[in-house]
């Protein structure tokens, strides 16, 4: 929990930079830089509320002791997350190979940057998530590792909207 | 208590946690996951980065008092082109060394990274803390900090020189070019990832492992501290991380986060007074985050030398959290010059001025303890009596910074450098020294020398207090913080005078510090065997042996008493005090 906080206030701290540079700039995104398709994002964004669902009916699986369904909803739900990680990469990879530089404007530091660091995350999470799901030991390690997952799932909730539309 | 019961069989019943004796030297001293190793290490850390500190702090004074002279002895050797003179630039860098090298990593790891790892489990009656491997982890990381820090000293065009708070437009690499910053912003980064490691470890150590009948009330207000200020770094340290990480963007992938449009790159407008906020924001809390165990230290302390209960310890405990609380919405006094609104200043005036309420509750306490007390000179003692009176006279410095109208005057100026140092450096450094003395016989097992300690205690406080008094006189007359020659404005020529009496007594005090390196070294060696409670108090730490075996606890304790039961009439006439873990009908609660 402590540490859930400790990380909230990161991103919280991230959310609201980018706030106030959304709120100062006339115009979002700017003139003269190709914005960011909001297409490939949503869908993510999708994959990753539905992978935080599958990941909790994992634990509640396993709780139950039934570690079959719990293999099948939980490699799932890492699967959807998995798949929302390799969206994000593919939408900035893109995004760059149209010539957008992270230096070029606010605009685009900040989709880069945020992006990055969250995506970075949720790497950590996935590993976390693979381990547990070769070696579900007792049921308090997969329910931290599911907070975590449900944690980072929800900052990309509230950066979403910010950064994409 | 059933609850923490059960959680003490959970961590403490599998043979896997009762770990026994480490047998390699590596296992023993360097990769160690014992809390008391650990916090030998930090001390030793942190020592070797006072040393620097301090040095430092020496050829600041001596460019003020004696400009454009050569340092003398080392001062050609450190700057060779110059024959010795410290010159502008050494100068920047050294004050910006010093400030952040002593925060960062000097008092924070003996106060917190020593004091907390050694306290914690044994004053709450635990075999180590709940995370021994997060514990072992944090101490390497502050250890790859420091060593980063190290290496920006030397980097060409030198280290950070734009003051401990780093503010931007001067934080960019157009201004302070080079690796020198970076590597500056790196270091602190891992540092503050440390504290937040430690931070969580303290925090669940002490909901968790506390031993039965150990309840809040009994709970030493050295713990309390310890406690609080784990919450503060653990919630504020990840807004400086946040920031610092935009600033190293900045400086390193040329994004504009903290440039306005005119002179960004790419023309766009970032925000210089963003970062200010996310800096204060943490900056504030974080002088908290120093001080809070030095008093929660110093409140037991008083009351174990005055051989009476502490006056009001709820109270003293209920007023460290409304500080802690309190502290969190109050930085915008650091930053009363940027133009915000007057609504806004009004606001940050009135909670910075509230803190002054729960302040003046645990001050009055802490006379309440001394008021007729049978009070013991020892060198904890003297040292405590250090920390009221300089925190009484930083404190009420405060309110002159915290209300606009004074503040405007003063921002800036060597009254606020006077302040800080009074309230942060000195009172958290008297304590750490009191915490020192009166810990090292459970630590090393020796007592250390009650003669000498009282010499370093005189040579310490009385310059001490020439030195950040008399810088207040300065600011008061007009002279600026940070600045290499004040006398080149005929305003502040007169200065010098009372600028080279601070320096002399800053000499004096530099010096003084020999005298306790050489009695602990001395008295580590050679010094009286301490008994297993030679203070004679009550509280967990004292009923362990001496040295503490590895698992600290035979058996875990239970707790009968608060930490502070001294002189209780039923105690007859044969002793002052009783352990908390002994049974006495009347003064006792059972479990
Ligand atoms: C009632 C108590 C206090 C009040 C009202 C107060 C108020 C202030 C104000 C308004 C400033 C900003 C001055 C300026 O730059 O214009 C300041 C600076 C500072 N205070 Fe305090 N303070 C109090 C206690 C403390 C304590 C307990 C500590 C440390 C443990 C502390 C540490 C500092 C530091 C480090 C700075 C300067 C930071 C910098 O600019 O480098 N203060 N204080
Ligand atoms: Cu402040």
């Amino acid at each position: 929990m402590i540490t859930l906080a400790s990380w909230g206030m990161l991103f919280g701290t991230f959310v609201l930079s980018a706030g106030l540079a959304r709120v100062r700039a006339s115009q979002w995104p700017p003139d003269g830089i190709i914005g960011l398709d909001a297409y490939l994002p949503s869908i993510a964004t999708l994959a990753l509320i539905l992978s935080s669902v599958l990941i909790h009916k994992g634990y509640m699986r396993f709780d139950k002791e039934n570690l079959k369904e719990f293999k099948f909803y939980w490699g799932l739900g890492l699967l959807m997350g998995v798949f929302f990680l390799a969206l994000q990469s593919y939408t900035l990879i893109d995004w760059y190979s149209k010539g957008v530089r992270v230096s070029q404007h606010l605009y685009a530091s900040v989709i880069y940057v945020w992006i990055i660091i969250h995506g970075l995350h949720i790497l950590g999470a996935l590993g976390g998530l693979f381990y547990k799901f070769k070696k579900p030991k007792s049921a308090a390690s997969l329910q931290i590792w599911g907070w975590f997952w449900h944690f980072i799932d929800l900052v990309w909730l509230a950066m979403f909207p910010l950064l994409v539309f | 208590m059933s609850d923490n019961k059960s959680f003490q069989d959970l961590f403490h019943a599998h043979d896997d946690h009762l770990h026994g004796e480490p047998t390699s030297f590596i296992s023993k001293y360097i990769i160690s996951y014992d809390h008391k190793v650990i916090a030998k290490q930090f001390l030793f850390f942190g020592l070797f980065w006072a040393f620097v500190g301090a040095f430092m702090s020496v050829l600041i004074r001596w460019a003020l008092a004696f400009p454009g002279k050569a340092f003398p002895i080392v001062g050609s050797l450190l700057f060779p082109h110059t024959d010795g003179v410290i010159p502008p630039d050494a100068y920047t860098m050294l004050f910006t060394m010093h400030g952040t090298i002593m925060i960062f990593f000097a008092i924070t790891p003996i106060l917190i990274g020593t004091l907390g790892n050694f306290c914690i489990p044994l004053m709450i009656g635990a075999r180590d803390m709940l995370f021994p491997w997060l514990n072992m982890a944090s101490f390497w990381m502050t250890f790859a900090g420091g060593v980063v820090m190290f290496a920006s000293l030397f980097v060409p065009l030198g280290a950070s020189a734009v003051g401990w708070t780093s503010y931007p437009t001067l934080a960019h690499a157009q201004w302070s070019p080079g690796w020198g910053h970076s590597l500056w912003i790196i270091s602190i980064f891992l540092m503050g990832n440390a504290s937040i490691m430690g931070a969580i470890n303290y925090i669940a150590t002490i909901i968790r492992l506390r031993a039965p009948g150990l309840t809040a009330a009994k709970l030493p207000l050295t713990i309390w501290g310890l406690l609080l200020t784990a919450v503060l770094n653990a919630l504020f340290i990840p807004v400086l991380a946040a920031g610092l990480l935009l600033l190293l963007m900045d400086r390193m992938f040329g994004t504009s986060f903290y440039l306005a449009a005119a002179i960004s790159q790419n023309g766009t407008q970032g925000d210089p007074i963003l970062y200010q906020h996310l800096f204060w924001i943490f900056g504030h809390p974080e002088v908290y985050i120093i001080i809070l165990p030095a008093w929660g230290m110093v409140s037991d302390f008083l009351s174990f030398f005055s051989r009476k209960p502490a006056f009001g310890a709820k109270w003293t405990a209920g007023a460290f959290i409304s500080i802690t609380l309190l502290s969190t919405v109050v930085y915008g006094h650091h930053m009363f010059t940027t133009g915000m609104s007057p609504l806004l200043t009004g606001a940050f005036t009135t909670l910075t001025l509230l803190i002054s309420i729960p302040s003046g509750i645990f001050f009055l306490n802490w006379l309440g303890t001394l008021w007729r007390g049978n009070i013991q000179f020892t060198s904890p003692m003297l040292f405590s009596l250090g920390v009221v009176i300089t925190f009484g006279i930083g404190g009420l410095t405060g309110l002159h910074l915290g209300a606009v109208p004074t503040n405007l005057l003063l921002h800036n100026s060597y009254f606020v450098v006077g302040h800080f140092h009074l309230t942060m450096a000195v009172a958290s450094l008297l304590g750490t020294y009191a915490a020192v003395y009166f810990w090292f016989p459970k630590m090393f097992g020796k007592m250390l020398s009650e003669k000498l300690a009282k010499i370093h205690f005189w040579t310490s406080f009385l310059p001490i207090m020439v030195i950040f008094v008399g810088m207040m006189v300065a600011g008061y007359a007009g002279m600026h913080r940070r600045i290499y020659n004040p006398y080149e404005y005929t305003y502040l020529e007169h200065l010098l005078f009372l600028n080279r009496y601070i320096s002399l007594a800053a000499f004096l005090a530099f010096a003084s510090q020999f005298i306790f390196l050489f009695n602990f070294f001395y008295s580590w060696k050679k010094g009286e065997v301490a008994g297993s409670n030679p203070w004679k108090v009550g509280t967990l730490e004292w009923t362990t042996p001496t040295p503490v075996p590895v698992h600290n606890f035979d058996v875990i304790p239970e707790v009968f008493n608060g930490p502070h039961e001294f002189s209780h009439p039923k105690l007859g006439d044969s002793r002052d005090w009783i352990s908390q873990t002994e049974y006495l009908e009347g003064i006792s609660t059972p479990v």
